[in-house]
């Protein structure tokens, strides 16, 4: 029985995708990213299905879900092949993730508390920009939900990945590196994949962003839990 | 040859997450075991002490079919709508406010930077 969910679980994930990507070549949509478009075809189609059918999915889904662990080890790859740009840019690197993640969090935090948002979807939108592994292992560590978070980790990437270069147009960043910067620290690999359309300068700005500002975000995340439990 | 040293890379940043896994569960530590398995990773290509080559194919072929590892969290949304019922528009202006303004700030911060790196 465990055999046969996770074949099944395995064989409908990767039919999804498969499935959606082609949609979204053919529609040519930027902002209908594949993924997105298998999780709201996945949520539908489970939402409209018994829940035992959602709770088999998950069992055989697990030995998939591992592998997300390797895969963000992975992650050292493209920083190491990028990290000429942090010995060329050291201090625009460090300071454009420290000050983006930092002004990000903070405006979560303040503006959150305005609108009345419980300290959950807060906590799930303050880890919005840091890249979908390392933002699903930083979950469990504060207690957020992880498809709640997944759901902020898509919205940043999308919505920043779109909007992020005519916004940094219109207020005169023009620097190849600093757009890289800003894409990666906000939009992670979404972004990083936008950057890299604009040259190969703001791509490697945007691994290296996407790299910092995943260790920042940790970083405050791990010890904002250790003082607050 | 190729599938065969790819299979094996997989496993070889299989066996470092495990044994992150395995630190983290020892000592108690709050550090996701990813994170820590991208640090250790870090670490050891920076010193050289695992050359490049020997987990490039096993780590790209990872890091191509990742959107799909994503799915499976991606669809359990659905299990957590609820606690969005009647926040939905706040969470909304809350993503879009932080996000407008974080890219602001990091593209503003490295462009000055950058002005002030030129001779």
């Amino acid at each position: 029985m465990r055999a046969l969910e996770i074949v099944g679980a395995t064989a409908f994930t990767v039919a999804l995708y498969w499935v959606c990507s082609a949609v979204q070549k053919r529609l040519r949509l930027s902002l209908l990213h594949p993924l997105l478009l298998s999780v709201l075809a996945g949520g539908t189609l489970f939402a409209l299905l018994p829940e035992s059918w959602l709770d088999a999915y998950d069992r055989g889904a697990g030995p998939m879900l591992w592998l997300l662990g390797p895969a963000t080890a992975a992650l050292a790859l493209p920083f190491y092949r990028k990290r000429a740009f942090l010995t060329e840019h050291p201090w625009a690197a460090v300071l454009a993730a420290v000050c983006g993640c930092a002004s990000t969090v903070a405006v979560v935090w303040g503006l959150g508390e305005l609108l009345g948002l419980p300290p959950l979807l807060m906590r799930a939108a303050s880890l919005k920009n840091v890249t979908l592994p390392v933002a699903l292992g930083l979950a469990q560590v504060t207690h957020t939900e992880p498809g709640l978070t997944t759901v902020c980790v898509f919205t940043s990437g999308l919505v920043g990945s779109a909007i992020g270069p005519a916004l940094l147009s219109r207020v005169g960043v023009r620097s190849p590196v600093a757009r890289g910067l800003a894409l990666g620290t906000l939009s992670h690999a979404i972004g990083t994949a936008r950057a890299l359309e604009e040259g190969p300068l703001p791509g490697a700005a945007g691994v290296v962003a996407l790299t910092l500002s995943a260790l920042l975000i940790g970083t405050g995340a791990i010890v904002l839990s250790m003082i607050f439990g | 040859m190729a599938l065969l040293r790819t299979v094996l890379q997989v496993a070889a940043l299989g066996v470092l997450f495990t044994g992150c896994q395995w630190l983290v569960a020892r000592t108690g530590i709050p550090v996701p075991a990813g994170l820590l398995a991208l640090l250790v990773l870090i670490g050891l290509l920076l010193s050289r002490l695992v050359p490049e080559k020997a987990v490039d194919q096993g780590g790209d072929l990872l890091l191509r079919y990742l959107p799909v590892i994503f799915l499976p969290p991606g669809i359990g949304v659905i299990r957590e709508l609820h606690l969005v019922q009647g926040h939905a528009l706040g969470l909304a202006g809350v993503l879009l406010g932080s996000l407008v303004v974080g890219q602001l700030v990091a593209g503003l911060v490295g462009q000055a930077v950058v002005n002030r790196e030129k001779p």
